[in-house]
């Protein structure tokens, strides 16, 4: 069979993207674009899950499969598409409104069961497409443009949450830096388990704080700053040290590290728990991949299903 | 041949288990059974709860009305609850250990029953206690079994060598229930065959439990009727409504399941997950060289996860669905909306309970009907469709799902608390009417750009990911046919409209006889008009109720507004519903223009009974127009 080897290129919807000159997320978009190509995703078979918001656009222009969902949701659809059918290639992209705020349930839950999934979190701490209310990573004392007072909530820190609820890939990129961006994903949707990946990806429009230049100042990247850094799970005895480890780096707050900071793919998936427990048969014959009838019959043997009922 | 029974007890000391044992041993000797679970919203403490029900040897077994013939009781609560539900005739088994008790004694006895009791002992001048309303009782011509229990049951104990008075206190159960049967003339064989059933097959439990059995009939000498064993040729099962509604599932070939624990619908879920992995038909070589069949049964984080990933699994191309009870069905209401937007056919069975908000989660009430229509902001097609007897929720089950698969709209299974707890031993539903109509997914030879809503199609061919070699886009958003979001004027009402176009296909292909039903005398000036779990219950009056015909509507939306029409026209209609507002008068008015004579309607959290019925239909003759049902069975 022959294999087509992909470009960038290829996976551009018909329509330009529509967000503002200078926005963040044409990086994220590029990087995407690069690291489906890197990684040769098959279209047909990708298909990339948003909620609401600016950046849950994005899959409007990207040539995949697609769905564009509700509000705060978007995980527990990809969920759904993944389970049913574990052959495909599932990733979820959203804004901190959409996956910390009104998503941020999801997001907890499914760190703890470690599909094989990736999310994509494009965050600029705002809510762009209502025009600049505070998101839930914006720090306390800030105040953006579009709010009356500064910002009297604290912050969320999404690499901490993802690493406490579970996610076995955590990582951290910046938007303008696209190559590093692009590694961070593709090595996010290689990984077998629940990835996550920040990006900061400043709103040109409404977050007169958090701007390119404000994150410019900030970032590093955690293995130029420290050679050494590696932050896989190589044994289990290993886990807390690598937890701390990440740990330390998660709540700096002067400067920004950026990279991966926790790898451990010894934890089982959740379609390995699921197939050990429930179903053996689960990843060859998924739910969405098996006949259920013949002629109109169904292949369940109701009598035999019912048997301890049956007088 | 009819006999109404209740057992009755504190809730979480084997009164469940008892009526296992009982409604088995029953169907065991050869009868059909037809009882329902009434119990508190708590798992134990010792509130009152039972089960009432119906013997008969044939097929449909009678509702239960509002007074039984037979009642086994397990305290001197469990008297003090059914005083008003024992007539001239009935039989009464119970402690009198506890004769001295008095309404106050039992603190697990509502407050505004123990005062309508001591009420009630004061105007008729009885002694306000267990043995006072006993008394009270017989003097009214109900029968009388009183037995000191764990006297008894100690002495039985001593006999076949049991001391530990934690084992003793398992055999009231036994006890309880050899009593019950011995009254209608079983064998203590029958006790043991419900013994096996509810408590497992070891034999050595199962031959104690006999010989307490045998004991126990011994101290009967009175018989209600004689029961004589029967060979049925039916094939016959026992089970609930959400156990009937897990099965179809199964049978319609639903893979998956989503759900977030809540009363009554979890044990839908549950029977389905348990049931995971399912015995394969013989004849499914495809399945080769499994003999188990899959399927995924998933406990959401909420149940707007649940919503959500039965919708996603429905796009990836699973046949998919949640079971939900009310507080969980309004936190679905946006997804149920996107769904309709989106294009996807997804199933949510609600098990409707009695609302508002948490209301009482283990009772009865049909209020969802409007609110299942309307569901969710925006306009947009969607199917709500009702069962109302455990033979209808399970076939009803796979009918659901094809339309789910075949309309691409999310599907609401209207079934209720009623149903979820009906333990019924009848005929197994005709297997052969289980018919999965499955649309095959398009197969481009190679890789393509697809629309996922052409615009020349009411229903786009089917598209899965992974499957089809189809790249598409879906969209929550208003969109164009290639799934980008759009909001040209001229596109938006081509889309709406393709929508919203499903509803007429619906209504055309969905046969009639699947919309509603007609039961009596065609011509009949009076038409009781019904939906969902009061079906059993106004079938069994209209035996009774000559010259009154009963229109069942099950297709609540797209409502069948022709046909209602057409078979309401003309006639005095008086519409019976679980609900306070009359729902369906509502529907038939807005949707069909129908006025209804009068409604009768019971919003206390007890289901409709075929007394009721009959007392609704006698004030409506006596021209009362709304009619409120307060009985309490």
């Amino acid at each position: 069979m022959q294999v087509v080897k992909r470009t960038a290129a290829d996976y551009r919807w018909v329509r330009p993207p529509e967000w503002c000159p200078g926005c963040g997320h044409f990086g994220v978009l590029q990087a995407l674009y690069n690291a489906f190509a890197e990684l040769n995703l098959d279209p047909a078979r990708t298909v990339l899950v948003s909620g609401i918001g600016c950046s849950s656009r994005l899959p409007h222009f990207v040539k995949t499969i697609s769905v564009h969902a509700i509000h705060g949701r978007a995980i527990p659809y990809a969920m759904g598409i993944k389970m049913a059918n574990p052959s495909l290639e599932v990733v979820v992209v959203g804004g901190d409104g959409d996956l910390m705020a009104i998503g941020g349930n999801h997001l907890l839950h499914m760190g703890r069961r470690n599909i094989d999934m990736t999310v994509i979190l494009m965050d600029n701490s705002v809510y762009g497409l209502t025009r600049g209310q505070a998101g839930p990573t914006l720090p306390a004392g800030l105040k953006v443009k579009a709010i009356p007072k500064a910002n009297p909530q604290s912050e969320i820190n999404p690499l901490l949450l993802a690493l406490t609820a579970g996610f076995t890939f955590i990582a951290r990129g910046y938007s303008y830096d696209i190559k590093y961006t692009t590694k961070l994903i593709v090595e996010a949707i290689r990984h077998k388990g629940s990835a996550f990946v920040q990006i900061y990806s400043p709103c040109v429009t409404y977050n007169n704080i958090m701007t390119r230049e404000w994150y410019e100042k900030r970032v590093y990247k955690l293995e130029e700053a420290d050679p050494t850094w590696d932050p896989v799970v190589h044994d289990e005895k290993e886990v807390d040290l690598k937890i701390r480890k990440a740990l330390d780096k998660i709540v700096e707050r002067d400067k920004l590290p950026l990279g991966i900071f926790y790898k451990n793919e010894l934890v089982p998936t959740f379609e390995e728990r699921y197939e050990a427990l429930y179903d053996p048969y689960y990843r060859k014959m998924p739910p969405a991949l098996q006949p259920i009838e013949r002629e109109g019959r169904p292949v369940v043997d109701i009598e035999k299903l019912l048997a301890d009922r049956l007088l | 041949m009819k006999i109404s029974f209740l057992i009755g007890g504190p809730q979480g000391r084997g009164v469940e288990t008892a009526s296992f044992m009982f409604i088995y041993g029953l169907g065991a000797a050869g009868y059909y059974v037809f009882a329902r679970r009434e119990f508190w919203s708590n798992i134990a403490g010792g509130r009152h709860s039972y089960v009432v029900g119906t013997v008969s040897e044939s097929w449909p077994a009678p509702a239960p009305g509002n007074s039984v013939d037979l009642a086994l009781t397990f305290d001197g609560h469990a008297v003090l609850e059914h005083v008003f539900h024992l007539r001239r005739g009935s039989f009464l088994v119970y402690n009198t250990e506890e004769e001295n008790k008095t309404p106050d004694n039992y603190s697990m006895m509502s407050k505004a029953l123990a005062e309508r009791l001591k009420t009630f002992a004061k105007d008729h001048g009885i002694e306000p206690t267990v043995g006072g309303f006993v008394k009270y009782l017989r003097d009214n011509g109900v029968e009388v079994l009183g037995l000191p229990y764990n006297k008894h049951i100690t002495e039985i104990g001593r006999r076949i060598g049991v001391t530990s008075p934690v084992m003793l206190a398992r055999f009231v159960n036994t006890f309880v229930v050899a009593l019950g049967l011995g009254l209608l003339g079983l064998g203590e064989e029958y006790v043991a065959r419900g013994v096996e059933f509810a408590l497992g097959k070891k034999a050595d439990v199962i031959e104690q439990n006999r010989r307490v059995a045998a004991e126990a009939m011994k101290l009967v000498s009175q018989r209600i009727t004689t029961l004589v064993p029967r060979k049925v040729e039916v094939r016959r099962v026992f089970w609930n409504g959400n156990e009937a509604s897990g099965y179809g599932k199964i049978a319609a070939g639903i893979r998956f399941v989503s759900y977030y624990p809540i009363t009554p619908a979890t044990d839908d879920a549950m029977t389905f997950e348990r049931s995971i992995p399912f015995p394969a038909a013989r004849d499914a070589p495809e399945l080769a060289p499994m003999e188990r069949i899959g399927a995924v049964a998933f406990q959401a984080e909420d149940e707007l996860g649940a919503i959500a990933v039965a919708t996603g699994a429905a796009i990836a191309g699973a046949r998919a669905a949640t079971a939900t009870s009310g507080p969980g069905f309004s936190l679905m209401a946006e997804a149920l909306s996107m769904a309709g937007m989106m294009e996807v056919g997804v199933v949510v069975t609600l098990w409707m309970r009695a609302g508002p908000s948490t209301g009482q989660a283990t009772r009865q009430a049909q209020q969802e009907l409007l609110p299942s229509i309307f569901i969710g902001h925006g306009e947009y097609p969607k199917i709500v469709y009702a069962s109302g007897d455990l033979e209808e929720v399970f076939l009803d089950s796979v009918k659901v799902a094809n339309w789910a698969e075949r309309y691409r709209v999310p599907v609401i299974h209207l079934v209720d608390k009623n149903l979820s707890n009906t333990f019924a031993v009848m005929p197994l539903p005709d297997l052969n009417k289980v018919k999965i109509e499955a649309v095959k997914p398009v197969v481009y030879p190679e890789e393509r750009e697809v629309e996922a809503y052409p615009l020349d199609s009411v229903v786009a061919p089917r598209l899965l990911p992974g499957v089809s070699n189809a790249v598409f886009h879906l969209n929550s958003l208003e969109h164009d046919p290639e799934g980008d979001p759009e909001e040209d004027p001229v596109v938006v009402t081509k889309m709406f409209e393709k929508r919203m176009a499903k509803l007429r296909l619906i209504e055309e292909e969905i046969p009639a006889e699947d919309k509603a039903m007609y039961f009596g005398p065609p011509d009949a000036e009076t038409v009781i008009v019904g939906w969902g779990s009061t079906k059993p219950a106004i079938l069994t009056a209209l035996n009774e109720l000559k010259d009154v015909g009963f229109l069942y509507v099950k297709m609540l939306y797209p409502f069948p507004s022709d046909l209602v029409r057409k078979a309401l026209s003309g006639r005095r209609t008086v519409f019976i519903e679980n609900n306070y507002f009359a729902q369906l008068a509502m529907a038939a008015r807005m949707f069909a223009g129908v006025e209804p004579t009068a409604v009768a309607t019971k919003f206390n959290g007890r289901p409709v009974t075929s007394d009721d019925v009959l007392d609704a239909f006698r004030r409506f003759k006596a021209g009362e127009k709304i009619i409120k049902i307060e009985t309490d069975l």
